[in-house]
C-alpha cells in the first residue's frame, strides 16, 4: 500500500543574529494509512519545525525550507502552488495546537472559526455549516454546543478550549491529523480525557495522526510508532513497543529511564541524560549527542552514525547501537 | 454595563470639578488682570469695573460663585474682553467651526494613516514599508506651524489650486484639515503597522492559516480588529486633542474657529473665557476617553465592565 506521507531528508533553517540554524536537519520518515506516528524529543529538536515545515507554516523568513520533498498522496508539500497547498490546509491536512488560548483568535466566537472552515473547503451554506459545527462540537464532549457556539474562547474552560480545537481540526474529517503538544499547556487529568478523545476519534474517523510530545507516556497511550529527534536529526524510529522494549540509541534509553515507574520502590530517584540540549548555533561535530553519552567512542566525534537497522521498521543512528540492547 | 457607565459619568464629574477648581486658582496666580493696558484705567473706573465683575470680593467667595455657575447653570459668565458677549455665545460660535475643522482632520488622519498603516505591516520590510513610514516619521516631527505655511506657499501661492486663509467652504477646508490631519495621520499609521505586526505574530494567526483561509479572510476577519485596538485607545483622546489643539492651525489659516479665542483670552487674562474653554475642552477629552473605554467592549470581547 502506498504511504499517506513519505518525508524525504526535509531541512528547514532559521537565520538568527548568531548564524544560521539547521533546525530539521535531514529528517526522512513515511507514515502508512492510519498510523499514528509520536516524535519525542526536548524542546529545540527541531519536531514541531519538522511539522510546521511539512505545512509550510514556518514564519519566512527568518525560516526558510532549505531541500527535502514530503509526498502526501502524490503531491510534494514543499512544491505546491500556494493555492493548491491551501486547499489542503484544514481540509487533508488539519492541525492542533499547543496552547489552546492563544491558538484561538480571542476576537471572534467559536461560530465564527469553526463553520469558516466547513465555508472555505465544503463551501456550505452558513446554516449548515453551524448545524456541521455543532454536531461536531458535540462529539467531541462539550455540553449544550448549540448555545457554547455562540460563546468567546475566553469563555470556555483550558481542557473545553482544546475540545473547541480538537473539534475545528476535524470537521473536514481531515486524512491527516498533526497534534502539537495538544496536552502540554493542560493540567493532568484534562490531559488524560484530551488524549483518549484523540485516540478515540482517530479509530472512529480512521485519522493517520502525528502527534508531537516531549512525554514518553503520552505517545505510549496514543501511537503505534515513535520517532526520537535529537538536535534536528532523528535518532531513533521504530514500533512503540520495540522503542520501549528494546532502544538502541543511547539517547532513548536515557529518556526512558528518565520516566518516573509505578512498580520501582519509592525511594528510588529519578535519573536523568546528563547534560543541557545542544546549542544549535554551536552543534557539536559528528554525532550531536556526544558530549552527553556515556558510550560515546572516538567516532563518534568525527562522523555522524549511519541507520542501523533492527527489523524492518526499526533503526537508530549510532554507532554503537548494536553492542547494547 | 449601566452601572459602569454610571460609574465613569461621576467620575467624570469630578475630574471636571477638579480643573475647574484648579485651573480657577491658577489663572489668579498669574501676574496682571484683565482691565490692564498699557494706560490704566482711572482707579475709580477700576473699583467699578472689579465690582461689576464680583472681583472686589474674597477669593473663595468668587470662587463658589463661579463654580456653581459653570457646574450647575453650564454658565460660564461674561467675557472680560468683550464685555457684551458671554463665554457661552463664543462657544456656540466657535466650536461648530473647531469641530468641523477636527472631524474632517480626523478623517484624513484615519484614512491616510490606517491605510498607509496596513500596507507598511503587510509589506514588512519592502520598499512601501520604509517610504511609509519615511512619510510617518515626517509627519511627526514636522510641526504644524511649519506645515501650514508650507502648503499655503505651495498650493495656495505657488498653484494656485486652494484659497491661503478664510473659511468660507468646500475649498477652504481643504488645507486646514490637511495640516491637522497629517501629524495625527502620521501617529496612526505607525500605530497600525505596530498593531498589525503584532497579530502577525500570534498563534491563532498561524492557526487561521492552518486552517486553508484566504489570505484575504486572514487579514479581514482575523487580523483587523486585534491590529486596530491599539489606533481605537489612540483616537479618543486624539479627537479630543485635535479639538482643544487646532488654535496653531486655526491662527494660520485664519480659521473662526475657538481655538484662537483660547490663546488670545490667555494673554489678555480673560479670566472667565480661559476657564470657560479650559473646563469645556478638558470635559470633552474626559468624554472621549470614556467613548473609547466603550467602544472597547464592542471590539475586543474579553472586556467586560462591571
Amino acid at each position: 500500500m502506498m504511504a499517506l506521507l513519505t518525508v524525504n531528508n526535509l531541512c528547514t533553517t532559521f537565520s538568527t543574529p548568531e548564524g544560521v540554524v539547521r533546525a530539521v536537519d535531514g529528517v526522512s520518515f513515511s507514515l502508512e494509512r492510519g498510523e499514528a506516528l509520536g516524535v519525542v524529543g526536548e524542546s529545540g529538536s527541531g519536531k514541531s519545525v519538522t511539522v510546521m515545515s511539512l505545512m509550510r507554516l514556518i514564519a519566512t523568513p527568518p525560516g526558510r525550507i532549505e531541500s527535502g520533498e514530503a509526498i502526501f498522496e502524490g503531491r510534494d508539500l514543499l512544491k505546491l502552488p500556494e493555492a493548491n497547498l491551501r486547499s489542503i490546509r484544514g481540509d487533508e491536512i488539519a492541525m492542533i495546537f499547543q496552547d489552546p488560548l492563544t491558538s484561538l483568535n480571542p476576537f471572534l466566537t467559536v461560530k465564527r472559526q469553526l463553520t469558516e472552515v466547513l465555508e472555505t473547503h465544503r463551501r456550505m451554506s452558513p446554516k449548515k455549516a453551524l448545524t456541521e459545527s455543532i454536531h461536531m462540537l458535540e462529539l467531541v464532549g462539550i455540553p449544550s454546543p448549540a448555545k457554547r457556539i455562540n460563546d468567546y474562547p475566553h469563555e470556555f474552560s483550558g481542557g473545553m478550549r482544546q475540545r473547541v480545537m480538537i473539534a475545528m481540526a476535524l470537521l473536514c474529517r481531515p486524512k491527516l491529523l498533526i497534534a502539537d503538544e495538544p496536552t502540554t499547556a493542560l493540567d493532568v487529568t484534562i490531559q488524560a480525557q484530551i488524549l483518549e478523545l484523540i485516540a478515540d476519534l482517530r479509530h472512529e474517523f480512521g485519522t493517520t495522526v502525528i502527534l508531537i510530545t516531549h512525554n514518553l507516556g503520552i505517545v505510549a497511550e496514543v501511537c503505534d510508532h515513535v520517532a526520537v529527534m535529537y538536535a534536528g536529526k532523528i535518532a531513533e524510529y521504530g514500533k512503540m513497543g520495540e522503542i520501549f522494549v528494546r532502544p538502541r540509541h543511547p539517547y532513548t534509553q536515557g529518556l526512558l529511564r528518565s520516566l518516573p515507574r509505578l512498580d520501582e520502590k519509592r525511594a528510588a530517584r529519578l535519573e536523568s541524560i546528563v547534560g543541557q540540549p545542544p546549542d544549535l548555533t554551536l552543534l557539536p561535530t559528528g554525532c550531536a549527542f556526544h558530549p552527553r553519552c556515556e558510550v560515546k567512542s572516538e567516532h563518534c566525534l568525527r562522523e555522524f552514525p549511519s541507520a542501523v537497522r533492527f527489523g524492518d521498521h526499526h533503526y537508530a543512528h549510532c554507532w554503537h547501537a548494536e553492542d547494547r540492547s | 454595563m449601566f452601572r459602569y457607565l454610571l460609574r465613569r459619568l461621576l467620575g467624570a464629574f469630578f475630574v471636571v470639578v477638579g480643573i475647574t477648581t484648579f485651573s480657577f486658582f491658577m489663572i489668579r496666580i498669574a501676574p496682571g488682570g484683565p482691565f490692564d493696558s498699557e494706560k490704566m484705567p482711572p482707579p475709580e473706573i477700576m473699583r467699578n469695573l472689579e465690582k461689576k465683575y464680583h472681583l472686589d470680593e474674597p477669593l473663595m467667595l468668587q470662587y463658589a460663585r463661579y463654580a456653581k455657575d459653570v457646574l450647575v447653570h453650564f454658565d460660564f459668565g461674561p467675557s472680560f474682553r468683550y464685555p457684551e458677549r458671554s463665554v457661552n455665545e463664543f462657544i456656540d460660535l466657535g466650536f461648530p467651526v473647531t469641530l468641523r475643522l477636527a472631524i474632517y482632520s480626523m478623517i484624513i488622519a484615519v484614512l491616510i494613516g490606517i491605510s498607509s498603516g496596513l500596507i507598511a505591516a503587510l509589506y514588512q520590510n519592502s520598499r512601501w514599508d520604509y517610504s511609509a513610514m519615511a512619510f510617518a516619521m515626517l509627519g511627526v516631527s514636522i510641526p504644524d506651524f511649519v506645515l501650514g505655511p508650507l502648503f499655503q506657499l505651495i498650493f495656495g501661492l505657488k498653484l494656485h489650486w486652494l484659497p491661503i486663509a478664510g473659511w468660507d467652504g468646500a475649498n477652504f477646508y481643504v488645507l486646514p484639515s490637511l495640516t491637522l490631519g497629517s501629524m495625527y495621520a502620521a501617529s496612526i499609521a505607525r500605530l497600525t503597522r505596530g498593531g498589525m505586526l503584532e497579530i502577525t505574530r500570534q498563534d491563532f494567526i498561524r492557526t487561521a492559516r492552518a486552517k486553508g483561509l484566504s489570505e484575504r479572510v486572514v487579514i479581514l476577519r482575523h487580523m483587523l480588529k486585534g491590529g486596530l485596538l491599539p489606533v481605537v485607545t489612540y483616537l479618543g483622546p486624539a479627537a479630543a486633542f485635535m479639538m482643544g489643539g487646532s488654535m496653531v492651525v486655526e491662527k494660520i489659516f485664519d480659521v473662526p474657529g475657538l481655538g484662537r479665542h483660547f490663546v488670545n483670552s490667555a494673554l489678555n487674562r480673560d479670566y472667565t473665557m480661559t476657564l470657560g474653554l479650559t473646563i469645556f475642552f478638558s470635559a470633552i477629552i474626559v468624554l472621549f476617553n470614556l467613548i473609547v473605554d466603550i467602544a472597547y467592549t464592542f471590539l475586543d470581547p474579553r472586556v467586560k465592565y462591571e
